[in-house]
């Protein structure tokens, strides 16, 4: 446990355009976080299955970033519902463009995505944040 | 771990294109590990994104069988005509044809060894101040 409290914290950032991937990770690692990448709701379900290995493997996720319009058996909806039933506790961060995810959302009759796009890098980090610190308040 | 070769603030660019998203991690962490930038593609398509923009590169490694319309060795047929000079990794269990690789790593290998061939292969370039390998 002691180790564990030692780690960074880990995000996973599912999200099917690699510039836009690319860029939010490097931002966030810049800021000391360990980011793993997915490009698509198949890669991101292997990651977050996948436990630390001596010689590799994700190990555990703390948080997940998806975007709405993920590629692959599903969207960042299906992947935040996945999460729900498979870890409760791992916080989700869905961005997405109003309209396409409103109406997604719709159908779905679920909450759309708590990130509109454009947005700024640093409201990411302040929702990673403030998810993290709902998530130790529950806990206690 | 070594520092950014000649103790620039960012370490080379390295771009890492794997289909298999645990081998991609594997590999990205390492290298970062070992003081690169990694750059992860998880396809052809996605990796000639970053292969036709102005990021600075100074290594290709890419996974020769790869689903899509694009493999490994399409994608590094046309990265020696967008990136001339950029040295390039070819990964496959198998010995590769047709494509005169800067090097070939065989399936499976240890994030270590490509560690080892990313100095190897960079060292020299990255020395000589040639950091900045943008498409023609």
């Amino acid at each position: 446990m002691a180790d564990r409290e030692r780690q960074p914290t880990s995000l996973l950032i599912a999200d099917s355009d690699a510039l836009v991937r690319h860029a939010l990770a490097e931002y966030l690692r810049h800021c000391g976080y360990r980011v793993i990448e997915a490009a698509s709701f198949e890669e991101a379900q292997l990651v977050l299955d996948s436990p630390s290995q001596p010689d590799g493997g994700a190990g555990p996720v703390d948080f997940v970033l998806s975007d709405v319009e993920l590629m692959g058996g599903g969207n960042g909806f299906a992947l935040r519902a996945w999460l729900r039933e498979r870890y409760p506790d791992v916080p989700v961060l869905l961005a997405g463009s109003i309209q396409s995810a409103a109406e997604v959302a719709g159908e779905l009759c679920d909450k759309g995505p708590e990130l509109k796009r454009p947005y700024a890098v640093e409201q990411v980090i302040d929702e990673v944040r403030r998810k993290l610190a709902e998530r130790a308040r529950s806990v206690i | 771990m070594h520092e950014p070769l000649d103790g620039r603030a960012n370490g080379p660019v390295i771009l890492v294109v794997e289909d298999e998203v645990l081998i991609r991690l594997d590999n990205a962490e390492e290298l970062r590990r070992a003081g690169y930038r990694v750059i992860e593609a998880a396809d052809a398509p996605e990796a000639l994104g970053f292969l036709s923009g102005s990021e600075p590169l100074h290594l290709l490694v890419t996974d020769i069988n790869m689903p899509g319309a694009l493999d490994g060795l399409e994608l590094a047929e046309m990265a020696r005509s967008l990136r001339p000079g950029l040295p390039i990794v070819l990964a496959s269990a198998h010995a590769p044809h047709g494509f005169e690789a800067d090097r070939v790593i065989r399936k499976p290998y240890f994030a270590s060894e490509l560690v080892k061939i990313a100095n190897e292969l960079i060292e020299a370039t990255w020395r000589t101040g040639n950091d900045n390998q943008q498409a023609c």
